[in-house]
């Protein structure tokens, strides 16, 4: 019962802040309902028995990504009457439509398994094992993408030989 | 695990109602009052902290420091034990101070910061063992719950620099944010030694970990205990890493615009996060509550419990008493000087302690080394690893000072 | 907002309220004197002796008086050195930025009359009490230590006199003549001086 209440309060709050990012004209508000959200969805995770997966939620969405994009948002020019540009209504309509059907397709489609068993009881060490050993490969060729992509972003961000000033 | 460890200050707490009234109580009634309890606790020692940290500051600058305020006689016996009231005047003063929230600022962040912060300190105290059974609710992620809850931390500064509209706040909340980002990472790093020493998360088991080792784990893992301290030092923005809160170049960095009872709930959580930070390192590297060379009993008696409260508290204030020491000693460090030393340094060591770690773990688990032999291997791969960095010429440690 | 700052006064009304209300005056007043947080800056060499007087042999720390950079979080100013006309609209700027209840302890002859510019100045603000209301006045050239911290004292038995929901007698600002709009100073025993009217030999003694 108070789980089912939990839900329903977590859920509006993560819709209202998405509402709120979308809608808000002041890009600094926008950015703290990003991050309200990021909480909220935090909050559903550990409703539903996965705290590891909340905190980390909240430390690498809420914590580390939305700080940066606060960080970026600070650096605009005329940074108190920064305001969202919102002229691309109609392709925005038209992606949420799509994204709406593909998700009532995939949910309406999909078979549920239901069990009568008891849910696994969280342990860090099961995370582990999936990772380190069901998935080592999987989980070793993103490490490696990401690593890519940090290089990527190195080799960009350098500067040419001889333009130091 | 020993049963008792499930026993949580909240679960005592829960069967004494049940044991008077009669009838069970449900968990939502018993955490508002146990985050309360938090809350007096966070102001309490605060109101300690602050006085200690102003009699530190002046026994380091030959002075004697806050004598008026208090009983008279005490302050005439000797310098400690003078101006024991302070904190709690400046404490009335500031309540009973005007509040000004200044017209062009963006008032809901404003308001907001401050209450943000001391949230996000009560919430990751939640999981601080401070005794054998003593922990408001140990939960199985317990030392991630603390790392991940405090980093909003720099959220809330964020948000005070943005809101208050003057260019230092600003400044503050951007060096802030370039702050969190440089050592934010070793501190993690730093902790992951350890959680792979103990093979959980949870704050208790980090404990009864160190009694099966039979070393504490700042032996095996000293390098994470540096790293994790310097890193908690930038955490808490105290000297020589108060960069967003400069007070010779930013007034006042994120708090410039806060009066009254909004700069105090800023100033309560400074101290009190540097409490926490002091407290998971005491937990995570010292030992917790462990005695030392005193075995832990099979069953928990009171006085053990007592006795291990207070080697708890011991072992906290002694990091913390470091760690004003440091910031009545050291000159403030620049901001790129920041970046440098956790990019480049602290977070390196901190994957070769996690290799350390992992080897010891090994050591422990295959070889069934004990406590001693555990450290000493550790110890000798540390300084092996070091000298081989200077065999092989990488810069030294202090190089990023020289090159400005 | 007003009927809040009546309360203390229909609580005096009670029987035996005042008792109550004198223990809050108490409490509050000895913690507003006893943390007396004071702005950090200085304008000319009498900002030495404030430096002095916070360093390790004098200590202002004893009395509970540390600094802020930021005028929002100070109970007092310690307008420390010679006031000049350009500098003078910052000193009140900051004055109005301080939160209440706000205290002013001019330090030295400059901020009481000018001091040594009192004659033949054209850029020195004659005494800043023209401008910001001043509760204690230090005088000295500058004034040692000692001297600043026993109007230190004397202003925390000032506010330990103050009584919850009164106002306090503000100390006033100095008069402007009306047609020339200069401020004049009021003395009992000589009336009325203009600042830069030249004055004889006897009016001088009662000035020094």
């Amino acid at each position: 019962m108070s789980e089912a209440i939990a839900f329903y309060v977590l859920s509006g709050l993560v819709l209202a802040s998405a509402w709120s990012v979308v809608r808000n004209e002041n890009l600094f508000h926008a950015g703290l309902s990003l991050i309200l959200c990021f909480v909220g969805v935090a909050g559903i995770y550990v409703n539903l028995d996965a705290p590891f997966l909340g905190a980390m939620q909240v430390l690498i969405y809420a914590g580390a990504i939305a700080v940066l994009l606060l960080f970026g948002f600070m650096l605009t020019h005329d940074l108190m009457n920064a305001k969202q540009e919102r002229n691309q209504h109609a392709a925005g309509i038209f992606a949420a439509v799509l994204m709406a059907l593909v998700l009532i397709g995939t949910i309406a489609g999909a078979q549920w398994y239901g069990s009568s068993g008891q849910p696994v009881k969280f342990g860090v060490e099961s995370l582990a094992r999936r990772y380190m050993q069901q998935d080592l490969v999987s989980f070793e060729v993103v490490a490696l993408l990401l690593l890519a992509s940090l290089m990527g972003a190195v080799v960009i961000a350098r500067k040419e030989e001889g333009s130091r000033d | 695990m020993p049963e008792w460890v499930q026993f949580s200050a909240g679960k005592h707490f829960q069967d004494l109602i049940a044991h008077l009234s009669g009838r069970s109580v449900p968990e939502i009634l018993v955490m508002p009052i146990m985050l309360a309890v938090i809350l007096g606790f966070i102001c309490g020692s605060s109101l300690i902290l602050i006085w200690a940290e102003r009699k530190v500051a002046a026994r380091i600058q030959n002075r004697v420091g806050p004598m008026m305020t208090g009983p008279r006689k005490l302050a005439e016996f000797s310098m400690w034990t003078g101006g024991l009231l302070q904190t709690a005047a400046d404490a009335i003063k500031l309540l009973v101070k005007e509040l000004i929230i200044p017209s062009k600022t963006d008032p809901v962040p404003f308001i907001a910061a401050p209450v943000l912060i001391v949230t996000v300190c009560v919430t990751a105290f939640v999981v601080i063992p401070f005794g054998p059974a003593l922990s408001v609710s140990d939960l199985n992620i317990g030392v991630v719950h603390v790392v991940s809850i405090s980093s909003l931390t720099v959220l809330s500064i964020v948000m005070a620099g943005w809101s208050s509209n003057s260019k230092y706040s600003l400044l503050g909340g951007l060096r802030s944010a370039a702050q969190m980002l440089s050592y934010e990472i070793p501190l993690i790093f730093a902790l992951l030694g350890p959680i792979l020493l103990a093979g959980g998360l949870s704050m208790q088991k980090m404990v009864l970990a160190q009694r099966e080792y039979g070393c504490w784990f700042f032996l095996p893992s000293l390098l994470g205990f540096l790293i994790y301290y310097v890193a908690s030092i930038a955490e808490v923005n105290r000297p020589p890493f108060d960069i967003p809160e400069a007070e010779s170049e930013l007034v006042a960095g994120y708090v410039s615009e806060y009066s009254g009872m909004m700069f105090a709930m800023f100033f309560l959580a400074e101290f009190a996060n540097m409490f926490l930070v002091c407290s998971v390192a005491a937990t995570v590297f010292l030992g917790g509550w462990l005695v030392p060379f005193m075995a832990v009993p099979e069953q928990m008696t009171p006085g053990y419990i007592a006795l291990g409260t207070l080697v708890f508290f011991a072992k906290t204030s002694f990091l913390v008493f470091i760690m004003m020491w440091i910031r009545w000693t050291f000159p403030r460090v620049r901001p790129d000087h920041l970046m440098n030393l956790g990019w480049k340094y602290l977070f390196p060591l901190s994957l070769l302690n996690l290799l350390i770690c992992a080897g010891v773990a090994v050591l422990k688990d295959v070889y069934k080394l004990n406590g001693w032999g555990v450290s000493l291997a550790s110890l000798g791969a540390l300084v092996f690893v070091l000298l081989l960095l200077q065999v092989v010429r990488v810069p030294r440690p202090t190089a990023f000072l020289e090159k400005v | 907002m007003d009927l809040i700052k009546k309360i203390p006064a229909y609580i005096e009304r009670i029987p035996n309220g005042g008792i109550l209300m004198t223990g809050l005056d108490w409490v509050l007043n000895n913690a507003k004197a006893s943390s007396m947080w004071y702005m950090l800056f200085g304008l000319a060499c009498c900002a030495i002796e404030l430096m002095a007087t916070g360093a390790s042999r004098y200590d202002f720390d004893r009395l509970g008086m540390i600094f802020r950079a930021t005028p929002r979080q100070t109970d007092l100013m310690i307008v420390a050195g010679t006031l000049t006309l350009k500098m003078a609209p910052r000193v009140k700027l900051l004055y109005e930025q301080m939160p209440d209840p706000k205290y002013v302890i001019a330090m030295g002859g400059c901020t009481m009359h000018g001091g040594p510019f009192y004659h033949d100045s054209y850029s020195v603000l004659k005494g800043v009490d023209k401008i910001i209301p001043v509760d204690i006045h230090v005088a000295g050239c500058p004034p040692r230590p000692e001297a600043l911290l026993n109007g230190c004292i004397a202003l925390q038995d000032l506010i330990k006199g103050e009584k919850v929901g009164r106002q306090r007698d503000r100390p006033g600002l100095r008069h402007i003549d009306p047609s020339t709009n200069l401020p004049l100073l009021v003395r009992p025993d000589t009336g009325l001086i203009r600042p830069n009217q030249i004055l004889m030999p006897d009016q001088l003694r009662v000035l020094s």
